[in-house]
């Protein structure tokens, strides 16, 4: 263990059992000692999701099959903090969810899969790939998003998950910049009782439409987007609103 | 055998503490030319999961420091910083550019935490007073005449003033950086640019202090005149600022402050964001103030015309008394995409001693606050509280704003005398006051001079 501390991570590779009962042990070990990182040095193929504690430095040094998932309790005061993922030639296969999370940060990651966070505060993602569906969905708030290339985006005031006591359940002040959609579109949709509010969605490309407001088949009313900027927005077509927004700032 | 780097866990360099350790180690990574010091999260000089900093570490130039998922912490009752640039005190002789140093950089891998530990007391009103130092001591991170300085990823909480202070410094880039602060004490910035700074970085700024989170300080104070670098003006300038969510407590987002013939110019901002929660008790003074209030903060003399100048800003938000606030003289600056939201008063305001605005002009500003009720009349001033587009008073010169677009409005504008105000607004504004134009002021509204009062 001393090892492990002057090392400053622990290993899967340290441990016996299945792939994904050793990178949860790890995990485990990690924070329970406060060494607070693991390093993925081989590849590993997990066989369900992988909790990530709070506090929790994640590299990936070669590539992991799991789908990763951060989970705080459905309350303000016990989101899972201070979760730094990156890799360092690694990769993951399967997708990273987040609910109620605080501080997260993705950096440099490809993932093949998907990435969704609800209700979470204070997300950076930089310099990540994502081959699937990045959701920013409902209760996500103060977040940079930015110099990304996924397969398509939703950022949306709907949600499985939630409520959670004590948070807002409109996605606001998010920076969405700099993105590249290679499928899809960034598709932004309020729900019937919540709405999306000063997000900032700027520098979009995307093989036909760069931004998607709205449901063509459930109208919802201007109040539900209120301050966004959309802008510089590079696509055959930059932007198509199925809903009105409430002073918004349209500069495609 | 040369290695890449050096750690503090080398037994042969434990001091009697661990900042005395920390600095073995920057001297053995100059001695062996690696100059790199890794600063991993297990202290084996105390086997815990942290380092308690008493005295500054003083990082010598062409250094890289890296944090490694560590946290740091000041230790009580010690007036001092957390990491300083070598010569940040020398102040011997005169110093000149090549006195400083060059190429810094302290990053942070993973989770890193510095904290300010249990505050020490020191605070502007009681520094130099019973016993105590200069209030600079308290600052964590102190960088004075260093051209090439990086500092990533790091969270900073409880800092005990200033989080990180900048004197006559160049090519900085400073990015991912959180703050937490609870304001207990007053002066708890996040960065301070001060005299001298200039090509600045600054992105993906985060969190909640207890001052002003970024402030460009252009002041000459005692301490900065003693700082002075031979052959550098005092200005601010080149400073880009990008990607900032954070709560700056009653205070400003991002504060141009200029005085004592200094000057700031060449500033632009993209991405600014007030997250200060709708409904909290408190909220701040402006997401951007520029200017001072009359000599409130002048040593040498009040700034004056030209000397406030070419900023520009884009997606500029907040809920605080103003979103945009001028003082003083501004000139040659452009702003787009500008929107108020929860409880804000005013979009673009002043303090009560107005300004002097000269080639002003703003495309896109949006007002959507909602009045908070309870607000206006426990204040001093409630008339100032009201919402309103545009409040002026004793402004002079001329603001220009395209594509105005409002709801909640108690009053459209309220404007100084010789101040005129060209507004394109998308649609016609509902008001529930009139408006009056005081004589000498002029208000265009699509183009159509409204009617004094």
């Amino acid at each position: 263990m001393r090892e492990w501390k002057l090392r400053g991570f622990v290993s899967p590779k340290d441990l016996t059992g299945s792939d994904r009962e050793r990178l949860q042990a790890a995990l485990h070990e990690a924070a329970k000692l406060d060494i607070g990182r693991v390093v993925v040095e081989e590849a590993l193929v997990c066989d369900g999701p992988v909790f990530l504690p709070g506090g929790m430095h994640l590299i990936l040094r070669a590539p992991l099959a799991a789908e990763l998932v951060c989970r705080g309790e459905a309350n303000f005061s016990l989101a899972c903090k201070n979760v730094f993922i990156e890799a360092e030639g690694g990769s993951l296969t399967g997708g990273f969810s987040c609910f109620n999370g605080e501080k997260i940060v993705l950096k440099d990651l490809a993932v093949e899969g998907n990435v969704s966070f609800s209700y979470s505060r204070k997300i950076r993602m930089e310099g990540c790939r994502v081959s699937g569906r990045l959701t920013v969905a409902r209760g996500t708030a103060d977040s940079i998003l930015q110099d990304l290339t996924v397969g398509e985006a939703l950022i949306t005031a709907a949600s499985e998950d939630g409520p959670i006591a004590g948070r807002e359940d409109t996605v606001k002040n998010v920076f969405f910049r700099n993105v590249a959609v290679t499928r899809g579109s960034v598709t932004l949709q309020a729900a019937d009782d919540a709405g999306l509010a000063n997000l900032l969605v700027d520098h979009i490309t995307a093989p036909q439409t760069a931004v998607i407001v709205g449901d063509a088949a459930r109208p919802l009313p201007a109040e539900r987007y209120e301050g966004l900027s959309l802008c510089d927005l590079s696509a055959p077509e930059p932007v198509r609103l199925h809903d009105p927004l409430l002073r918004a700032f349209l500069r495609p | 055998m040369s290695r890449s780097f050096i750690s503090p866990n080398d037994p042969t360099l434990f001091g009697s503490c661990d900042s005395e350790t920390i600095q073995n180690a920057v001297a053995r990574a100059v001695e062996t030319g690696c100059r790199r010091v890794e600063i991993p999260r297990y202290n084996a000089r105390r086997d815990e999961m942290k380092w308690v900093v008493g005295k500054a570490i003083r990082l010598p130039g062409d250094f890289t420091l890296i944090l490694d998922n560590c946290v740091m912490i000041q230790e009580s009752g010690v007036y001092d910083h957390m990491f300083m640039n070598e010569s940040a005190w020398d102040f011997d002789k005169v110093h000149r550019r090549e006195d400083g140093q060059r190429n810094i950089a302290v990053i942070g891998r993973g989770n890193v935490l510095l904290s300010g530990g249990e505050h020490n007391g020191l605070l502007e009103k009681t520094a130099c007073r019973m016993g105590l130092p200069t209030i600079w001591r308290n600052t964590m991170f102190m960088w004075w005449n260093v051209d090439g300085l990086r500092v990533e990823n790091l969270s900073v909480c409880h800092q005990r003033w200033w989080a990180m202070t900048h004197l006559y410094c160049r090519n900085v880039v400073l990015r991912d950086l959180d703050f937490f602060a609870v304001p207990h004490v007053p002066n708890m910035d996040g960065i301070d640019l001060r005299v001298g700074c200039h090509d600045f970085t600054l992105e993906n700024i985060t969190g909640r202090t207890g001052d002003d989170v970024i402030a460009l300080t252009a002041l000459s104070g005692t301490g900065e005149r003693r700082r002075a670098v031979e052959g550098e003006t005092g200005d601010i300038c080149n400073v880009k600022i990008r990607n900032v969510l954070a709560d700056p407590f009653t205070c400003l987002v991002v504060r141009l402050l200029n005085e004592d013939g200094n000057r700031i110019h060449h500033v632009d901002l993209d991405g600014i964001c007030d997250v200060s929660w709708f409904g909290q008790k408190r909220r701040p003074g402006a997401t951007l103030a520029m200017g001072g209030q009359g000599d409130l903060y002048a040593s040498l003399r009040s700034g004056g015309k030209g000397e406030t100048r070419l900023v520009s800003g884009r997606h500029l938000s907040g809920r605080g008394a103003a979103v945009i606030r001028f003082d003083k003289c501004c000139e040659d600056m452009d702003f787009t995409d500008v929107k108020t939201f929860g409880d804000n008063s005013i979009a673009v305001g002043t303090t009560g001693l107005g300004a002097d605005l000269s080639g002003v002009v703003i495309d896109g500003l949006f007002y959507g606050s909602q009045p908070k009720a309870t607000f206006a009349p426990t204040t001093a001033n409630p008339q100032c509280y009201r919402n309103t587009l545009i409040r002026l008073p004793r402004t002079r010169g001329e603001l220009t704003v395209k594509n105005a677009e409002a709801d909640h409005l108690d009053r459209l504008c309220e404007l100084g005398e010789d101040l005129t105000v060209r507004l394109d607004v998308l649609r016609e504004p509902e008001v529930k006051e009139p408006m009056p134009i005081p004589k000498g002021a002029h208000l265009y509204l699509n183009g159509k001079e409204q009617d004094h009062a």
